[in-house]
């Protein structure tokens, strides 16, 4: 179903927003990290760009289609990336993780993929079953399509993009048409939980969520990060800091 | 109640509105509400500050010979602001230099919890060698620096100890206080001594360099300087080859010894026995021996000179002969039988020559330090008199010295020993108080000034140290005329001539050649079986330039060991061109 790019049709808003954002993006790692004596080539920011570039023929490639046809993909999208989650975990561990495949020089994270096709399945799934007609057992099924990559995510471990999953869920509940009132019991159960949940966490994830909270905690350590990003956004002001100025440990 | 997907979906756009309001609410709270505190944390990130501690004053002798000076000193320190990951890479690299442990330097490097942006000394006065290494690799290191800092040293160690005192680091409560007069933390000050009586103009004005480093820590340039400013320079009295002299002469034994120079009133020598190497303190790794000092019982940390309190014995006998002839009990010519004891309160009071002297005038009692002769003397002036005389002289008052923490001694008198013993005063008290026994306490500093003031005939001299300061001279003779009767004072001046001169004399051990001495010996007894030995005086006899005592704690006899040292002590002097 291929068909020109009709400009008048073209959500420009959505389009220049995220390239807006990028370029500021761009500068702000070019203003941190930039060196004397760097050759082009081996600026961050330069290398950014690149990715930019790619970024943008991806989007032309992709906009050549109508979105409803990726439901059509759901499915096959789906068991693919749940295939790499359980191809990852086999995968050497960097930085204590097993989230990356190795592509040759390319990384591949799948569980970027699961993202996406998770909201695919559920939109396929949510779109030919009508809340209304649902028997009791039946409604379980949403919360496999969902827990069994989310379970396998954080098995790399990756907590961050694991989570990530349950307020995208929520919210297609809710617009499946879930009452509210079940979808804040489901909420309220969840926070219930969260105690007990957190003790299966892994040390340096408690320590960072904790750390989260109160950054102060471990100044030099693993609060670090906070402090220095709270003191870099903070310093900013009304007007930003300077281009060029330095946040000595922004980067 | 059935809500259509469209309701739906417009309230699920206000929940994310409301969430992002709220991102952009912390937004606010985080850069305009806070920014500005914010913002100084910011500023404080990118800077580092590096103290540049100025050099003290140096101290030198009355011939520019250097006492105590700085000498530059090479810190190699840390930054707190370091990552720790990052400083454990540099401290494995710095242990390779200096050879020392990794965990020895991490342990010095946790110790200290000061300012975040001060930096914490992992090794102290390392070589030039070690600096040169270490600066060269200090790419490979971040968070570590050489830091350069002036070591106070003293070329003439325990022979200056009790002069120049010492400095140390400055205590939580002092630091607060100073920090009103300029001070830094972790500025060092006099703790003793010159240092510390003349530390406001020793004293260094500590600067330092404002760095900007980048988001490694890495310098990148100078923001701003200010410029340590070096202490004041102090010129002594103080003979520095005298001094050295002197103190090579007490061999380690317990006393004191001084010689004053009567035409200013500063002292060509003050040395004290046992001493203490004073460049000890000026380090941390030295602090770490100080505490044999302090534990040592022989007590090397103090000034015998101006804080040991001791009985004069028969050098008082100037005192009482004086106090019986000014107030009019003896005259010149009075003799006194000398049977070797004397009865009073049927107490037997015995003179140091067991067979007595016999028949004594003044000067042979004197020479012969005859306790008979000087009881009697005693008894005659009473113990009013004998008090007062010696306050005139000196004794029981602060001779003013310029250091810190001098002591009075005692004179006792009725009144004090009623207030202080609760007893009266009995003739026996007065037999002890005519020899300097009893409850008579003297400093060797206050035996000096009475032999000033009989070499001066009647000066109340008050000694000092410091000549110049910057070159600019602070101190001139300070002294204060006595009433005193010419011929009295000459009449015991004579006697204190015998002293040395006579063959019989007591201080005979003293004479030199080429130059009359005068001068008094003393054997006071003591708690314990041996006593002290004492030998003060002047010369030339006929027109003084030098005064001096010589202290010898528990060191026996003042015509022996105090006169033989006296002896080299003014053959060294007269070496020096000071007769």
């Amino acid at each position: 179903m291929r068909r020109r790019i009709q400009f008048s049709r073209f959500d420009k808003l959505l389009f220049f927003t995220p390239i807006a954002i990028f370029l500021i993006g761009v500068l702000s790692v070019y203003s941190a990290s930039h060196k004397v004596d760097q050759s082009l080539g081996d600026l961050l920011a330069i290398r950014q760009l690149l990715w930019m570039g790619i970024g943008l023929l991806v989007i032309l490639m992709v906009v050549r289609h109508s979105y409803f046809r990726w439901v059509d993909l759901a499915w096959p999208l789906y068991f693919t990336s749940l295939f790499f989650l359980v191809i990852v975990l086999f995968m050497p561990a960097r930085l204590g993780a097993r989230r990356w495949i190795d592509l040759g020089g390319f990384n591949f994270q799948p569980s970027e993929l699961a993202k996406i096709s998770v909201i695919l399945v559920l939109s396929r799934y949510f779109s030919s079953n009508r809340i209304e007609f649902m028997s009791k057992g039946r409604l379980l099924e949403p919360f496999l399509i969902v827990g069994v990559p989310f379970l396998l995510i954080l098995k790399e471990p990756d907590l961050g993009t694991g989570l990530i999953l349950i307020p995208v869920f929520l919210a297609m509940l809710y617009l499946w048409g879930m009452p509210t009132r079940k979808l804040l019991l489901l909420i309220g159960a969840g926070l219930l939980a969260s105690p007990v949940l957190f003790h299966f966490l892994k040390e340096y994830q408690r320590t960072r969520l904790l750390v989260f909270m109160n950054p102060n905690l471990d100044p030099l350590g693993a609060g670090y990060t906070i402090i220095q990003s709270k003191i870099a956004i903070g310093s900013g002001g009304f007007f930003w800091k300077r281009f060029y100025g330095r946040h000595a440990d922004a980067a | 109640m059935h809500v259509s997907s469209e309701a739906r979906a417009s309230r699920l756009t206000l929940v994310w509105f409301v969430l992002f309001s709220l991102l952009a609410l912390s937004l606010f709270r985080l850069q305009i509400v806070r920014g500005g505190y914010f913002r100084s944390l910011s500023e404080k990130n990118r800077l580092r500050l590096v103290n540049l501690e100025a050099p003290r004053g140096k101290i030198e002798d009355r011939n520019g010979k250097i006492i105590a000076s700085s000498r530059l000193s090479f810190n190699c320190t840390a930054f707190l602001r370091e990552r720790p990951s990052r400083i454990k890479k540099s401290f494995e690299r710095l242990s390779a230099i200096l050879g020392e442990d990794v965990e020895a330097l991490e342990r010095r490097y946790k110790k200290k919890k000061a300012g975040a942006y001060q930096s914490v000394v992992l090794a102290e006065d390392i070589s030039l060698e070690q600096a040169v290494a270490i600066e060269e690799q200090l790419n490979l290191m971040p968070g570590l620096m050489i830091e350069t800092r002036p070591l106070r040293t003293y070329p003439y160690a325990e022979a200056t100890a009790h002069l120049t005192g010492y400095v140390g680091p400055q205590s939580q409560e002092e630091s607060e206080e100073a920090e009103f007069h300029g001070y830094r933390p972790s500025d060092w000050v006099g703790r003793d001594g010159l240092e510390k009586s003349y530390e406001s103009y020793l004293r260094g004005h500590s600067g330092g360099l404002q760095l900007e480093v980048d988001n490694k820590g890495q310098y990148l340039k100078v923001l701003g300087v200010k410029e340590p400013k070096e202490g004041l320079d102090l010129q002594l009295s103080i003979d520095a080859d005298v001094q050295q002299f002197a103190y090579d002469q007490l061999q380690g034994k317990r006393g004191a010894v001084a010689v004053m120079d009567l035409a200013s009133g500063g002292l060509l020598a003050m040395v004290n026995s046992p001493s203490y190497d004073s460049n000890l303190f000026s380090s941390s790794r030295g602090r770490k021996e100080v505490g044999k000092y302090f534990k040592d019982e022989r007590s090397p940390m103090m000034n015998r000179a101006i804080q040991g309190q001791y009985p004069p014995g028969s050098i008082f006998k100037v005192i009482t002969a004086l106090a019986a002839l000014e107030s009019k009990k003896t005259v010149l010519n009075s003799t006194f039988s000398c049977p070797g004891f004397m009865i009073v309160g049927g107490k037997r009071f015995g003179c140091w020559k067991e067979g007595g002297h016999g028949t004594q005038n003044l000067y042979e009692a004197y020479a012969h330090s005859c306790d008979v002769f000087f009881y009697m003397t005693g008894r005659a002036a009473g113990p009013d008199a004998i008090h007062q005389k010696a306050v005139e002289f000196g004794y029981s008052l602060a001779s003013g010295l310029d250091l810190p923490g001098e002591r009075k001694g005692s004179v006792p008198s009725r009144e004090w020993k009623k207030r202080r013993l609760h007893s009266a005063w009995y003739d026996g008290d007065t037999m002890n108080f005519s020899i300097g026994q009893g409850y008579l306490l003297v400093t060797p500093m206050q035996a000096l000034g009475m032999a000033a003031t009989m070499a001066t005939k009647g000066l109340r001299i008050k000694p000092h140290l410091a000549n110049k300061i910057d070159g600019m001279t602070v101190a001139e003779r300070h002294s204060s005329p006595m009433e005193a009767t010419p011929e009295y004072m000459a009449a015991v001046r004579k006697g204190l001539e015998e002293v040395v001169n006579s063959p019989t004399g007591t201080g005979r051990l003293a004479k030199i050649p080429g130059v009359r001495v005068a001068g008094k010996t003393g054997t006071a007894e003591t708690h314990k079986d041996q006593t002290h030995a004492w030998f003060v005086g002047y010369a030339p006899a006929d027109k003084p330039k030098v005064a001096f005592v010589v202290f010898l704690e528990f060191g026996g006899h003042g015509g022996l060991e105090a006169a033989t040292l006296a002896n080299a002590l003014l053959l060294e002097i007269q070496k020096r061109g000071y007769l």
